[in-house]
């Protein structure tokens, strides 16, 4: 016999069945046996619910509270998704001004903020392209165009000022370094390249950003910083053209020299972790 | 599938709030499984009539008394309810442990019209033989033979019942398989 046959066979036991008189007869004793506790209480649908969920939480305020605060964040993160490629105009375009509004609101680091600002800038130059190419009404066309570019320079605007703050707030810190280490060093020593965050290197990035020791502009603090800002002018020169894609590539370049920044302030910030407090000799 | 266990939780939270017609609905719904996995567990009708009635009644009770919230099906819960009826039988009647099925006469008829008279005594031969093979077997084996091959349940399902892993279920499924075909070529063996 193989596996079929036994399997065949086996499921002919299904025919097993007791007597059709015994089934009824049962069934009569025990609803009579059962038959003095029964009082009927009404099902709703959230009992069978419950049942089914077999979640006891989900009907305690909390599990409500809970439930209500994903539903909510859920939807809010789904609409902020397809707000993501909206242009004026669309019903969700408000959604897409808010969550920027939002996120720069709760970004605290500069740096972020700073991207955050060239990143919104890079929205409003894509926003242009869109409305341009889509909207058949020339004079909603226009309107909107219009106050996309002014939208577009209060962005850079900001970026920029957040950008020069950063700058500035990087070649303080590094001269007040300098200062401290000449005035508490042991006066043979000098800060070299790599201590505290600062060095001879330094002194070069505050000013055009090049280099007498053939460093490279980024090499300095706060040379990608200019950088950003060199690419950002660059940007609004071409958006004064029309160029709205070399626009926007060039504030792609810049988001990307914010964040090389970024990184350079963290690498930094390791090296001093390690070497703060001590001077190295050359 | 999903429809089916929706219903199921609805007649449970019916049958919960003591609603007579949901549980005649229930009976009528697993009156012949229990009965069959009954009375292939003690291999005599009497005793599978009368301990089937006692898992009705036991489960009537439960269900109005104890929390339903973790059981995941009715049915589960009925064959869980079942099962542990038939170990307290073993329990009391320890000398009744290797029972033989019930004779050729008290033996089930198997209901089927369909078939022709010749068919018939081949394949209830055939069956009583089987039935026979599968009393032999361990008792753990042939839970899941009448669980998994005969009453078809799914191994979550089975796993449920038994409090097993799915992954045990599996396996004891295989063994109890090839222990039965072992069983079955044996007796083929011997009647050449």
């Amino acid at each position: 016999m193989n596996e079929k046959e036994l399997l065949s066979q086996l499921h002919n036991f299904r025919d097993i069945k007791p007597e059709n008189s015994w089934k009824d007869s049962n069934r009569e004793i025990l609803l009579s046996q059962i038959s003095n506790s029964q009082s009927i209480e009404k099902v709703s649908f959230f009992d069978v619910l419950k049942n089914y969920l077999s979640l006891d939480f989900v009907f305690q305020p909390t599990g409500v509270m809970v439930m209500l605060f994903f539903v909510l964040a859920g939807s809010a993160a789904a609409s902020i998704k397809a707000a993501q490629d909206t242009k004026p105009g669309d019903s969700l375009y408000i959604a897409k001004i808010i969550s920027e509004k939002t996120r720069e609101s709760i970004t605290f680091d500069e740096n972020e903020r700073a991207k955050l600002g060239v990143e919104f800038a890079a929205n409003r130059a894509k926003e242009i392209v869109e409305v341009a190419q889509d909207e058949k009404n020339e004079e909603k066309k226009n309107e909107n165009i219009e106050k996309l570019t002014k939208d577009f320079k209060e962005e850079v605007k900001v970026a920029k000022t957040r950008i020069s703050k950063i700058s500035r707030k990087k070649i303080n810190d590094i001269d007040n370094k300098k200062n401290n280490g000449m005035a508490g060093g042991n006066g043979s020593s000098n800060i070299s390249n790599g201590s505290a965050g600062g060095g001879n290197e330094d002194v070069f990035s505050a000013g055009s950003g090049k280099s007498e020791n053939n460093l490279k502009i980024s090499d300095a603090p706060g040379g990608y910083s200019n950088m950003s800002v060199q690419a950002i002018e660059e940007a609004e020169k071409l958006f004064e053209k029309k160029d709205y894609g070399g626009a926007i590539n060039k504030l792609s370049e810049a988001a990307d020299n914010v964040e090389k920044g970024l990184d350079e302030n963290i690498n930094k910030a390791e090296v001093k972790g390690e070497k703060i407090g001590t001077t190295t000799k050359r | 599938m999903l429809l089916d266990n929706l219903k199921e939780k609805y007649l449970l939270a019916k049958v919960k709030s003591r609603d007579k017609e949901a549980f005649a609905k229930t009976y009528d719904l697993y009156v012949d499984h229990i009965f069959r996995f009954i009375y292939f567990k003690v291999s005599n009708k009497e005793e599978a009539q009368d301990l089937t009635s006692a898992v009705f009644l036991k489960a009537w009770n439960h269900i109005q008394t104890k929390s339903i919230i973790d059981e995941k099906s009715l049915r589960a819960l009925i064959y869980k309810i079942a099962r542990n009826i038939v170990i307290d039988y073993y329990r009391e009647n320890s000398s009744k442990k290797n029972i033989e099925i019930d004779s050729e006469e008290g033996g089930l008829e198997l209901i089927d019209e369909k078939q022709n008279p010749l068919k018939e005594v081949e394949l209830k031969s055939d069956l009583s033989v089987l039935e026979k093979n599968i009393t032999k077997l361990k008792d753990e084996y042939r839970e899941i033979i009448i669980l998994r091959f005969i009453e078809e349940l799914s191994i979550s399902e089975i796993a449920n019942i038994l409090g097993k892993t799915n992954g045990n279920v599996r396996i004891l499924s295989y063994r109890a398989l090839r222990a039965l075909k072992e069983l079955m070529e044996n007796q083929e063996f011997t009647n050449y």
